[in-house]
C-alpha cells in the first residue's frame, strides 16, 4: 500500500530530514514509526500526503508513484489517505461538527448522511457533548480526538497518525490505540508514528525506527512488554 | 447530478458561514468596498451634476431689459422682434408700465393700496428674456453679453441685467471641477480598486492556514475557492447598497443645502438609473476578482 524506495529528503535550508529510506507496507498493515524528535517521522508522514516533494528515491501510495501525480490529482489520493496530523490542523473557527464534517463535505455526501456518520464518529470518540464548540476551547486530547474522528470518518484506506497520543492520558491512549487497531481490523492500513517507547512497548505490531533521517530497525514481529 | 446539487447548497452554506465565522474580516471588506464606491461615485455625481446645474441655473436665468419711459410702441415691437431673432433665446415677455405697476401692486397689502393713486406708484416697462436651456456655453455667454451690449446703447433701453461676470465665474468652476473632476476620479479609481484588493488580500491572507487545513483533507482546488467567490460577491454586492445607501445620504444632505443655503430649486439626480446597475455591478466585479487574485496565489503551489 505505501512503498518508500531510497527516499531521501532535503529541505531547502540544506536539513536532511531522511535519507534512503526503503520500506513496504502492505494493505492492511499495522506498523508503528518510532525515533526521537527531528528524526523525520512528520517529513515521512508530509511525503506520503504530497505536501512535500521527494528529493530522490520513489514513493508509492496504493500503487501510484507519487511524484508522477498531476496536481489536481493530489486531493483525490488525499481523500483516500486519513490524516491524525500532531498539529492537529483544525479549522479554528469552525465547530466540531463541520471539522469532522469537512472530509465528507469535500466528497459531496447528502448532509443527512453526513449528519449521520459525524454522530457516530463523535460517540466513538467521546466527543458526543461538544459538537458545537470550536476546537481553540478543547483541550489538547479533546483536539486530538476531533482530529482522529475527521481523519476516520470517510473510512480511508490509509491512516497516518502522527503521535496520536501525545496529548492523551494513558487511559485515553489505550482506547484510542484499541481504535486504530480496530481499523486496521477493517481493513485499512495504518501508520502510527510515536517517539512515546512505553506506548509502543506494549504491542507486537510492527515497528520501524528512524534516526536522524535513517531507517535503522525494521521489527516484522515483536514480543510485547 | 445530485452531486452538484449538495455541492451548490454546500457552497452556499458555507459562503454564509464563513461571512458569520470571519465577521470582521468580512466588515473589513464590505466596508472597504462600500468606501471605495462611495469616492468614486461621490466624483461620478458631481461630474455628472456639474453639467446639470448649470442648465438648472440657465432654465432660471432671465434677462430683464428695462425700457425708457418715453419708448413707443412701435419701439417696443422693433426691439421684442430683434430679440426674437436670437438664437439664444428661448421666450421673450414684453411687460408693460401697466403691467408692471400691476405686479407691483399684487404684492402690496390691499390696505396700503387703499386711496392710493396709481399713477403714483413706480413702474418701468421691460422686456423679459428666458435662454434656451442648452445655450450657456462659455461662447453664447460672451454672445449673449455682446448683442445685450449692442442693445443698451439704443436710446429706447435703459438697462440690461444679465450677470455675465457670475456665470463666467460659474463656467470656470464647473470647468475646474469637471477637469479635476475626471482626474481624481480616475485616481480614485485605481486607489479604490487597489485598496479594496489589499484588503481582500489580507483578508485571504489571515485564512491562509484554512485553506493549507482543506487542502490537507483533499479539497479540490475548486471546492476551496468557490466559498471565497461567493463571498467575495455577496461582500461586493452588500458594499455597493451601503455605498449607494451613503451617497443617497449625501445627495439629499446636498440638495436640502443647495434649496435652503443658496435659495437654488435644484434637484440634484443621484445617479442616472442605468448605472445604479452599473454601480452594484462593479462592487459585485471588485468583490469577486479581489477574491479571486488573493485565492489564486495560494493555491498555486
Ligand atoms: N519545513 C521544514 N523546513 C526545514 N526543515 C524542516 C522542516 N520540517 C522539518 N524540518 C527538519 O527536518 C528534521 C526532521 O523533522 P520532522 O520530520 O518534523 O521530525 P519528527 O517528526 O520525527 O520530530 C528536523 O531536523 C527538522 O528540524
Ligand atoms: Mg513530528
Amino acid at each position: 500500500m505505501i512503498q518508500f524506495y531510497n527516499v531521501s529528503k532535503r529541505y531547502p535550508n540544506g536539513v536532511d530530514a531522511l535519507q534512503d529510506v526503503t520500506f513496504e507496507l502492505q494493505e492492511g498493515e499495522f506498523a508503528f514509526l518510532s525515533g526521537a524528535s527531528g528524526a523525520g517521522k512528520t517529513t515521512l508522514i508530509r511525503l506520503i500526503l504530497c505536501s512535500e516533494k521527494v528529493s530522490d528515491g520513489r514513493i508509492l501510495v496504493a500503487g501510484r508513484n507519487t511524484q508522477l501525480l498531476r496536481k489536481a490529482s493530489i486531493p483525490y489520493l488525499r481523500r483516500n489517505i486519513g490524516v491524525v496530523h500532531q498539529d492537529f490542523k483544525l479549522l479554528a473557527n469552525r465547530t466540531v461538527f463541520d471539522n469532522i464534517a469537512i472530509a465528507l463535505e469535500i466528497i459531496g455526501l447528502p448532509r443527512r448522511e453526513i449528519r449521520a456518520r459525524v454522530h457516530q464518529m463523535l460517540e466513538l470518540l467521546h466527543l458526543e457533548n461538544y459538537p458545537n464548540e470550536l476546537p481553540p476551547v478543547l483541550s489538547g486530547g479533546e483536539q486530538q480526538r476531533v482530529a482522529i474522528a475527521r481523519a476516520l470518518v470517510n473510512e480511508p484506506a490509509i491512516l497516518l497518525a502522527d503521535e496520536p497520543t501525545g496529548n492523551l492520558d494513558p487511559e485515553l491512549s489505550v482506547d484510542i490505540m484499541n481504535l486504530l487497531q480496530d481499523v486496521q481490523r477493517k481493513g485499512t492500513t495504518v501508520l502510527v508514528a510515536t517517539h512515546d517507547r512505553a506506548l509502543i512497548e506494549r504491542y507486537s505490531q510492527r515497528l520501524l525506527v528512524l534516526d536522524r533521517g535513517a531507517l535503522v530497525a525494521d521489527e516484522k514481529e515483536r514480543l510485547p512488554a | 447530478m445530485a452531486l452538484f446539487f449538495y455541492r451548490i447548497l454546500y457552497f452556499l452554506r458555507e459562503s454564509f458561514k464563513n461571512v458569520r465565522y470571519s465577521l470582521f474580516l468580512n466588515i473589513v471588506s464590505v466596508f472597504t468596498i462600500a468606501v471605495s464606491l462611495v469616492l468614486v461615485g461621490f466624483f461620478a455625481f458631481l461630474l455628472l451634476n456639474a453639467g446639470r446645474f448649470l442648465d438648472e441655473v440657465a432654465q432660471d436665468l432671465r434677462i430683464s431689459v428695462y425700457l425708457n419711459d418715453d419708448i413707443t410702441p412701435e419701439q417696443i415691437d422693433a426691439l421684442a422682434l430683434e430679440l426674437r431673432r436670437k438664437p439664444e433665446v428661448e421666450e421673450i415677455e414684453v411687460v408693460t408700465r401697466a403691467e408692471d405697476r400691476r405686479r407691483s401692486m399684487a404684492l402690496l397689502s390691499p390696505m396700503l393700496l387703499e386711496g392710493l393713486d396709481e399713477q403714483s406708484i413706480p413702474a418701468q416697462a421691460s422686456i423679459e428674456i428666458g435662454l434656451k436651456k442648452r445655450s450657456l456655453r462659455r461662447a453664447d455667454i460672451e454672445e449673449v453679453d455682446q448683442w445685450l451690449r449692442q442693445i443698451t446703447e439704443v436710446d429706447a433701453v435703459d438697462d440690461a441685467l444679465f450677470g455675465a461676470d457670475q456665470l463666467r465665474v460659474l463656467h470656470a468652476g464647473i470647468d475646474l471641477i469637471q477637469t479635476a473632476g475626471l482626474i481624481v476620479s480616475m485616481i480614485i479609481l485605481l486607489a479604490a480598486v487597489f485598496f479594496t484588493f489589499s484588503t481582500i488580500k489580507l483578508a485571504v491572507y489571515a485564512r491562509q492556514q484554512e485553506i493549507e487545513i482543506l487542502r490537507l483533507v483533499g479539497a479540490t482546488h475548486r471546492f476551496i475557492r468557490v466559498p471565497f467567490y461567493l463571498e467575495g460577491i455577496l461582500q461586493g454586492l452588500v458594499g455597493s447598497l451601503v455605498a449607494l445607501a451613503i451617497l443617497a445620504t449625501m445627495r439629499n444632505q446636498v440638495n436640502s443645502f443647495v434649496r435652503e443655503v443658496h435659495l437654488l430649486n435644484l434637484e440634484f439626480e443621484l445617479l442616472p438609473s442605468h448605472t445604479l446597475l452599473l454601480f452594484v455591478a462593479g462592487g459585485v466585479l471588485l468583490g469577486f476578482l479581489g477574491s479571486a487574485l488573493s485565492i489564486s496565489r495560494y493555491l498555486r503551489a
